[in-house]
């Protein structure tokens, strides 16, 4: 006896009719893909003795794959989607658009590079605080030799106070750079997950939009 | 769960349950749900991430009348296990000293 309320048991061809109405901005091949996906786990349930409507139940809300699909795809893949959205079939309509694209041009365009020279910057900033990072590091090992140079002149000079407290300083400096830079890898994977993080919440607003609800 | 975290630990997980064989997307949500909620939505991302990084190849079997997709880790996936592994054994023994009761336990 099936469990499921009227409303909420849909079974496999609607569900995925919906499916492709809603990943209809995706590019040809990769929404292929994912529906394929979906009917295969959909297939397998089935096999495993689920019914259909069970099976379509357990994959959960069709939001939600909407959602985490389209905010998977890379930034330019995502402005694609975006612009496929807004194209209309009638010529007229085209050329119209195309008209008010190249009129208001210098507008869009500004702002367009701005938002992504804005976004270019942070990352580039981050970038070089980390490369600061390092070369500090380098620094500090860079002085810690030329402590160990300045140790053996002074030596072979007969100064032995100078060289004690070169002697001093390198060690110093040497242990700086010895407990810094194992940490150099941890710091660089921190860097870029700061910058992917950075892209991916830009690319949150233009997954809403071409994610969102729509009755085409 | 933080989603980041979640994320990094599923896609250790795939990689890890497909180390033990080749596998396909129903199966492979079956292995990983006992350690770490899934779902096919979740899980499908994470598939077409690993593919694109490298971590795993795809390939096509029939069964039962229509195409199966089969997943198979990379050497590069083999890789990602291992850094996984080094990377939170650091996490393990932050874990043991948060959760001592005394101070020299």
């Amino acid at each position: 006896m099936n469990s499921l309320k009227g409303e909420n048991a849909m079974n496999k061809e609607l569900f995925l009719q919906q499916l492709r109405v809603r990943l209809q901005y995706l590019p040809p091949l990769e929404q292929q893909r994912t529906l394929s996906y979906y009917e295969e786990m959909i297939a397998d349930r089935m096999e495993d003795g689920i019914s259909e409507q069970e099976a379509v139940a357990a994959l959960g809300p069709i939001e939600n794959i909407v959602k985490d699909t389209y905010e998977d795809l890379g930034f330019t893949q995502l402005l694609q989607a975006n612009m496929r959205m807004n194209t209309t079939n009638k010529i007229s309509d085209k050329i119209l658009i195309a008209l008010i694209i190249f009129i208001t041009a210098p507008f869009w365009l500004t702002f367009a590079v701005l938002a992504f020279s804005i976004l270019i910057s942070i990352a580039a900033v981050i970038f070089s605080l980390f490369i600061a990072f390092v070369a500090v590091i380098f620094a500090f090992g860079i002085s810690a030799i030329a402590c160990l140079a300045a140790f053996v002149i002074f030596i072979i000079h007969g100064q032995p106070l100078a060289a004690l407290f070169v002697f001093g300083l390198m060690l110093v400096v040497a242990a700086i750079t010895i407990a810094l830079a194992p940490t150099i890898p941890t710091v660089g994977r921190g860097t870029m997950k700061v910058v992917k993080e950075i892209f991916r919440s830009a690319k949150k607003p233009l997954a809403d939009r071409v994610g969102g609800k729509n009755e085409k | 769960m933080d989603s980041q975290l979640r994320r990094g630990l599923l896609e250790a997980l795939v990689l890890k349950v497909l180390s033990y064989g080749d596998s396909y997307g129903y199966q492979i949500v079956k292995d990983v749900s006992p350690y770490l909620e899934i779902t096919e939505s979740t899980l499908y991302p994470i598939l077409r991430r690993l593919e694109n990084v490298g971590k795993l190849t795809v390939y096509s079997v029939e069964h039962n009348g229509r195409l199966r997709k089969y997943y198979r880790i990379t050497n590069l996936g083999h890789e990602g296990i291992q850094l996984f592994v080094q990377e939170w054994k650091e996490v393990t023994e932050i874990y043991e000293f948060i959760k001592r009761g005394k101070r020299n336990e």
